[in-house]
């Protein structure tokens, strides 16, 4: 879980070319010649029936942040919300409009300081960095003591986006485990992306490029890929100790949330996991 | 001729497009009604305006990005300048290079009240801009840095204005951002001036266009930004004749300040007068295992201090044991290792350690398989930690870590000040187990036992302090390399006179096990460092030209100083070179028995102990 900003600041311009609220504040022209350029090289190398990364990626965003919303609906408004691995999302400075909602976000201290100082750059930007309901948290999630940032008689409604893909099996197994501790309370609920490396289609030139790239500029790091389907990796999530998990492909129904039809093929798949009962 | 006009032609393109990316990452500071912060401070020299607005619209951005330094960059700040800035930092990236010397564009400051304590004097000379002197400025913008090295940042202030730096003060100025690299940096851009003009004369074609490129560096770096259309304009008309004016003042006006080494001389003087035996009686058995079996390795002089001595290492045959032969005495070891780590050699010890915290957080990695994840260490002690690099780097890996440093001199006091780490401690490892009640889940000793005159009590120490279960890192040069030999004195881990004992790693983890320390992993490949060749060269370049500004030596007058310039500026080719192949070449071939320089020991203290 190194230094990954170079994804932050693609996913930062993906989400002003999704037209996220408050995605602008975390804009760059550095972050979006890095998304014209990455999706250029994309497109030159991949076939036309190739999933595209933009329109997945905000497929994704859009899926959680609808989530969350329902999440958040179901309890009047009101609710604590950890973000691991948050990069330059502006879904903390979106929910957190809301008095009632309490937003952590987790990162590297180098990410999260950038991003505090992109929300500097604006007035609008400094109102939401002050806000008492947005908290900031640095530091590797490896060794972090997440427990401490949540309060554990409340439910949590916990996220990690664009993280999964980077850890290996047992990675994911603890982290899962470590959410699920964290979701003691009942109601909690866990939203994260992975598609499975069996679902996802051999690598084009576009994909070796894009491991390519990812490799050089992250030091070796790329995608961990295994043979589990999505049954096992809800499986696996029953075991770290949810009580139900549900996956949804944004593409089986465009309708459900709110997506406009894209006429480029994505690929994304959501994990929700649950809780329903305390394990205290 | 004409190539090599195209090859600067097209550095100085590529030179532009990354200046470019860096103007645009500076933030502006938006205007702000908010009143400043309590707790904020700002500091600048004496003739400085810092007005109302800017002042709080500074509080109001560093609140908001939580900053404890902010350096403020004047809007009409001269372009030759800013570009130079530019060239120094990389404002996207200059928060989360935590390790980085300071950058300051020397105009003005905002810090917060715990900041500017810690950092103490200079800053505090110029909170309410009551001090006037710039490199002192620079220094208390490097000390704030230190201070508060996640959250440093700088940002444009467009009500600020520039107050010009006076031109005696430049060089030093320089000085304290580059360190001893100042003089080098001068005389290389000094070449590429002398290189435009000969190829004007020459080739004159190709003389203006490699000067347009020059010019168009300006319009290109800064087109678009509204604040820096003044700067831009002058930087494309008259760039040239601004940075070569400013070059020759610099060089003819600057205010000549020697560094103050008048104590460390009289120390130097004081301590030849007592005439101490620096050195104990030559043995004629190892240290470790009492073998009557010793052979010669190498013999050599100071490679990096360049103070007077030879050193005799010789190797045991029967444990394999390097160790220096006649060793330094108590008396020569303060001896030689004054102004090395501190005094006239803390600055550029700094500048060495920040170089690549990459290895810091690897060394911490080491452990990250031994230990539970969902119970990280409590505490952790770095002993031989000297200004605490390492746990400042490492407490990102692991941040609800209690970490503490240990070192002989007085680096860990401000280790604890700067807040780099929780606590520190002026003392030797075993001094420090008889006394203190403390126990650590983890400690680590990295090249440190090399330096230590009795390791198995240093051993004995760790065993002592460590809680049961708990882990010893030890990362040391390993002294069967291939490259020790290869190389000869070149080779740096013979390091001397600093290193008193190399010992090879199974005779180091046999007297781990000794002391109830189980050895769980020896790595070699991991832990090499790509360093051998150009550190050679490092070392081959010291010396042909040493240090000049050692106060044991004498002091340098110009020529000496032009000579070392030139040494290191025909050395940086061949820097260049031995660089990319320790890293891409030789890198690779650290699995290879004996090609590795380093190895690291994790072991772990046995319950019941």
């Amino acid at each position: 879980m190194s230094d990954l900003s170079i994804t932050a600041k693609y996913t930062a311009h993906a989400w002003v070319f999704g037209k996220f609220e408050c995605a602008e504040l975390f804009d760059t022209e550095e972050a979006k010649f890095l998304f014209d350029v990455t999706n250029a090289a994309l497109d030159l190398t991949s076939g036309k029936a190739a999933p595209s990364l933009p329109h997945s990626l905000v497929q994704r965003h859009t899926v959680i942040d609808r989530l969350l919303s329902d999440w958040l609906l179901e309890r009047g408004g009101k609710g604590q919300v950890l973000e691991l691995a948050a990069g330059l999302s502006a879904r903390g400075v979106r929910f957190t409009r809301n008095p009632e909602v309490s937003y952590t976000e987790v990162d590297l201290p180098a990410v999260l300081g950038r991003k505090r100082e992109l929300l500097a750059r604006t007035t609008q930007g400094q109102d939401a960095a002050l806000r008492p309901n947005l908290h900031f948290i640095s530091g590797d999630l490896t060794h972090l003591d997440l427990v401490a940032l949540v309060d554990p008689e409340r439910p949590l409604f916990l996220i990690t986006e664009g993280l999964l893909m980077y850890l290996d099996a047992d990675a994911q197994r603890l982290l899962w485990q470590r959410a699920a501790a964290l979701c003691s309370q009942a109601t909690s609920a866990y939203a994260f992306d992975l598609v499975p490396a069996c679902e996802q289609p051999l690598a084009g030139r576009g994909g070796r490029l894009l491991d390519i790239g990812l490799r050089l500029v992250t030091g070796g790091r790329s995608f961990a890929k295994d043979e589990r389907t999505r049954q096992d990796l809800s499986t696996d999530l029953l075991d770290a100790g949810f009580d139900s998990v549900t996956t949804h492909d944004p593409k089986d129904n465009y309708d459900r949330w709110n997506l406009s039809h894209p006429r480029v093929p994505t690929q994304q798949l959501l994990f929700h996991a649950t809780r329903t009962g305390s394990t205290k | 001729m004409t190539f090599f006009s195209v090859c600067l032609c097209a550095l100085f393109l590529l030179g532009a497009l990354r200046l470019r990316g860096r103007a645009r990452s500076l933030a502006v500071l938006p205007p702000s009604d908010e009143p400043v912060h309590p707790d904020h401070r700002f500091l600048y020299p004496d003739g400085v305006e810092l007005d109302e607005a800017t002042r709080r619209s500074a509080s109001r951005y560093a609140h908001a990005a939580g900053l404890e330094v902010l350096d403020l960059v004047p809007a009409d700040y001269p372009g030759t300048d800013l570009l130079g800035l530019l060239e120094l930092v990389d404002p996207n990236a200059y928060r989360g290079q935590f390790l980085l010397p300071a950058r300051t564009a020397g105009t003005a400051i905002l810090t917060t009240a715990d900041c500017l304590r810690r950092a103490g004097h200079p800053a505090t000379a110029f909170h309410g801009g009551k001090a006037h002197d710039r490199v002192d400025f620079a220094r208390a913008a490097a000390e704030l840095k230190r201070c508060a090295p996640r959250n440093t940042s700088m940002a444009l202030a467009p009500g600020l204005r520039h107050a010009p730096l006076p031109t005696p003060e430049r060089f030093g100025f320089l000085r304290v951002l580059l360190g001893d690299i100042a003089g080098l940096a001068l005389l290389f851009q000094g070449l590429i001036f002398l290189y435009m003009a000969f190829l004007l004369w020459r080739a004159p074609l190709a003389g203006a266009v490699t000067i347009a490129c020059f010019h168009a560096q300006g319009l290109i770096a800064l087109s678009g930004l509204p604040w820096a259309r003044a700067q831009r304009t002058k930087l494309t008309l008259f760039r040239v004749v601004h940075e070569v004016t400013s070059l020759i003042l610099v060089v003819l006006r600057s205010k000549s300040e020697p560094r103050d080494d008048s104590k460390a001389r009289a120390w130097y003087k004081d301590f030849e007068a007592l005439g101490e035996d620096l050195r104990e009686p030559t043995r004629d058995s190892c240290p470790h295992c009492e073998a009557a079996a010793l052979e010669p390795v190498i013999t050599l002089g100071d490679s990096f201090q360049h103070k007077p001595g030879e050193f005799h290492l010789d190797r045991c045959t029967s444990c394999g044991l390097v160790f220096q032969n006649p060793r330094l005495s108590p008396a020569g070891l303060a001896y030689h290792y004054r102004d090395f780590y501190d005094g006239t050699g803390a600055e550029q010890l700094d500048f060495v350690f920040s170089v690549n915290p990459d290895c810091y957080t690897d060394r911490a990695r080491v452990l990250e398989p031994h230990i539970d994840p969902l119970t990280p260490p409590e505490s952790w002690l770095d002993a031989g930690g000297g200004h605490g690099h390492f746990c400042l780097a490492a407490a990102e890996l692991f941040p609800s870590t209690r970490f503490e440093v240990l070192d002989l001199s007085d680096a860990p006091n401000d280790a604890e000040r700067r807040g780099w780490a929780t606590k520190g401690h002026c003392v030797t490892l075993p001094d420090f187990a008889n006394t203190s009640q403390d126990r650590y889940d983890i400690i680590s000793l990295s090249h440190c036992m090399e330096h230590v005159p009795d390791p198995p009590a240093e051993l004995a120490a760790a065993a002592k302090l460590l809680n049961p279960g708990g882990h010893l890192f030890i990362e040391v040069p390993d002294p069967t390399c291939k490259f020790g030999r290869w190389l000869g004195r070149f080779w740096l881990p013979w390091f001397q006179p600093q290193h008193l004992n190399l010992y090879p790693a199974e005779t180091l983890a046999e007297l781990c096990s000794s002391h109830g320390l189980q050895v769980i992993e020896t790595d070699h490949i991991d832990a090499h460092q790509p360093t051998d060749l150009h550190y050679a060269i490092l070392v081959a370049l010291s010396s042909l030209a040493p240090p000049t500004n050692a106060p044991w030596r004498k002091p340098a007058d110009w020529a000496d100083n032009l000579i070392h310039s030139l040494v290191w500026l025909a050395g940086l080719p061949f820097l260049g070179v031995a660089l990319l192949i320790d890293r891409l070449v030789l890198a690779h071939f650290a699995h290879r028995p004996g090609w590795s320089n380093t190895y690291r020991l994790v072991a772990r203290k046995e319950l019941s102990q």
